[in-house]
């Protein structure tokens, strides 16, 4: 039998990587309106320009995110200019539309500038460590009791709560969060008590293009590979977090993100199922959240609260 | 027969299958304003069930029925019923109910999404499902036109009467007063539901005929690749026929054949880009033609959103 325990611990740290993509998601489709279907290559550019400083041109690993944030956040604004910034009576899925063509240019991109094959960053070997193993219950139940962790994982959960935490401080305790807020809850009525709703806009292209960086980065660190359909093949459980949690929601991001990574890794204790059906098990966890609540677990109604 | 006109029967009947694939996708986005994303789906599920059906018993697959393909044979004349076409439809049509049920309900974005990630879970059953049809790897078709001498050009014949009897029933179907709810729907759903018409029933019918199509087009891909497997069914290909559609004209049942055939000039014309830069590696030029196309779809989508045939009140649809 398999230990509960891991599969919890397991799905903070995937968790943890979709919700540092959830959080941009979230606020570009509740704020900007626009359902960010090249998110997963935003993610995947981090991902690569983490490797080319590291690796390629042998800085510290630990500059590497920040070199990373700040091109993958230019990427992103570049792309609202481009693409969005004449568009905004646009409809959501107009918008949509754009960023699925956005997402097929980047990919391309990104595949002729690191080529198709797989890269890894060079990092020390981690390993696990038992917490504990124990078994407890009677003969009748056994329940088996435990958990490997490993520092890198535990790294990834530090920083999808500290920059979740930041996020959340930004959002209630700042000139700027207000404004954020004001704009998700309506646009028109924030522009005209003087909001600036264009810079609004440029700060969530900003903020959410760094986090799709640190989760693409981190993402590659777990995996310990990193490709040109990383992001792309992640972007689905991302949506899935965000239309869970409420679109916009900032307390639902976090709560469906963690609750769609303990799905994804909980596949292991679905019987008949491979591993890699874990993202098929969140799908069919979105399907039937659509089916019986529409409004998201928190039922805020799409609007934002954070 | 000669290779040019072999590469030409090919390059047409590759077309004429887009052209099905755009003319289903037409009816679900360009007439109801249905966004799916997994276009590429259906078409996968019907090439697996025309493939499945149609083997023998005995087969290495799941399941074989030994379904005759395109034609049944009673009392020694064969009668062109195309069973595998038809159950692939049946199928696909199958499918597309039990996708549409908790999805058409809600905004459009979310059947975007929550059809993409239905798509994703039909590719990760191909791929990770040996005893199905054999996993990543795939599986022959049992095609009856393998041994024939001039058997791809009469899948070229079989393909055109597809897309023939395709395009009048849809010329009939969207000029008919269903056809007419239909767009009152794409235009304005709350006005539709005032005149009484149940949008959710007549969505979900547009949805499930839309991907019988696809899954037609499905049966007559396996019998052109001669060969059925998950790598061919990407979410790429979903992308591709958005692009013919959109290219077409969403909205005009002409316009979807056009965009089917456009396609392949995107897909194979941008092929020249390789011997216009010679000295740049294969990789960068198959991304650079990837990227064209991309680039193509957003200058559409900003420029000509009716595209060269279609519906132009589309264009007020995109704005708020």
């Amino acid at each position: 039998m398999v230990s509960w325990i891991q599969v919890v611990y397991n799905g903070l740290v995937f968790g943890s990587i979709i919700l540092l993509g959830a959080i941009g998601v979230s606020y570009l489709y509740g704020i900007v309106n626009v359902p960010n279907f090249a998110h997963g290559e935003l993610m995947t550019i981090g991902a690569y320009v983490a490797y080319m400083a590291s690796v390629t041109l042998g800085l510290p690993f630990l500059v590497a995110p920040v070199i990373s944030a700040l091109v993958t956040t230019a990427v992103g604004v570049a792309l609202d200019r481009v693409l969005f910034r004449g568009r905004r009576n646009w409809t959501a899925v107009a918008l949509l539309m754009l960023t699925l063509g956005a997402s097929f240019v980047l990919r391309a991109a990104i595949r002729m500038v690191w080529g198709p094959d797989p890269l890894s960053y060079d990092l020390p070997l981690v390993r696990d460590v038992t917490v504990f193993d124990v078994t407890v219950g009677t003969a009748g139940l056994r329940l088996p009791l435990r958990l490997d962790v490993n520092l890198v994982e535990l790294g990834i959960v530090l920083v999808g709560v500290t920059l979740a935490t930041a996020m959340y401080l930004l959002l209630n305790y700042t000139k700027v969060g207000t404004t954020m807020r004001a704009t998700a809850d309506n646009r028109r009525l924030a522009r005209i008590a003087g909001v600036d709703t264009e810079r609004v806009f440029l700060v969530v292209w900003i903020i959410s293009g760094a986090l799709a960086a640190i989760a693409g980065i981190a993402l590659g660190v777990k995996d310990g590979v990193i490709g040109p359909r990383m992001g792309f093949g992640v972007l689905l459980v991302v949506f899935t977090a965000v239309i869970l949690g409420g679109v916009g929601d900032f307390y639902g991001a976090i709560l469906g993100s963690y609750a769609v990574g303990i799905v994804h890794e909980a596949v292991v204790v679905v019987p008949f199922l491979k591993v890699s059906y874990g993202s098929a098990l969140v799908f069919a966890v979105l399907i039937a959240g659509l089916l019986f609540k529409p409004e998201g677990i928190t039922g805020g109604g799409g609007s934002s609260h954070g | 027969m000669a290779d040019p006109l072999a590469f030409l029967v090919s390059m047409v009947t590759f077309s004429a299958v887009y052209a099905i694939l755009a003319l289903g996708l037409n009816l679900q986005w360009g007439y109801t304003g249905l966004f799916n994303l997994s276009v590429a789906a259906f078409w996968g599920v019907g090439a697996y069930t025309a493939t499945l059906i149609t083997k023998p018993p005995a087969a290495d697959t799941a399941f074989g029925f030994g379904v005759p393909y395109l034609w049944v044979d009673v009392a020694g004349i064969p009668l062109p019923l195309a069973p595998a076409i038809v159950v692939a439809a049946v199928v696909s049509g199958v499918v597309a109910l039990i996708i549409g049920i908790p999805t058409l309900g809600l905004e459009e974005e979310y059947l975007a999404i929550a059809s993409l990630g239905f798509a994703e879970i039909i590719r990760l059953v191909f791929v990770n499902e040996n005893w199905l049809a054999g996993g990543v790897l795939g599986t022959s078709v049992d095609s009856p036109l393998s041994g024939m001498e001039d058997g791809s050009l009469v899948l070229l014949a079989v393909t055109v009467v597809v897309v023939g009897l395709v395009y009048v029933v849809l010329k009939l179907l969207v000029t008919s007063p269903w056809g007419r709810v239909l767009k009152s729907i794409r235009e304005d759903e709350t006005v539709a539901e005032a005149l009484g018409k149940n949008a959710f029933v007549y969505k979900i019918q547009s949805l499930v005929i839309g991907s019988m199509i696809m899954g037609m087009a499905g049966a007559i891909t396996a019998l052109q690749l001669n060969y059925v497997s998950p790598s061919q069914f990407t979410a790429e290909w979903t992308v591709y026929i958005w692009i013919a559609v959109i290219l077409g004209g969403g909205g005009s049942v002409r316009g979807a054949v056009l965009g089917g055939f456009a396609l392949t000039l995107l897909l194979e014309g941008t092929r020249f880009l390789n011997q216009l830069f010679v000295g740049l590696s294969s990789n960068v030029l198959n991304n650079v033609r990837i990227m064209a196309i991309g680039l193509i779809l957003i200058a559409f989508i900003i420029y000509r959103p009716q595209g060269l045939l279609g519906d132009t009140t589309i264009i007020r649809d995109m704005k708020e």
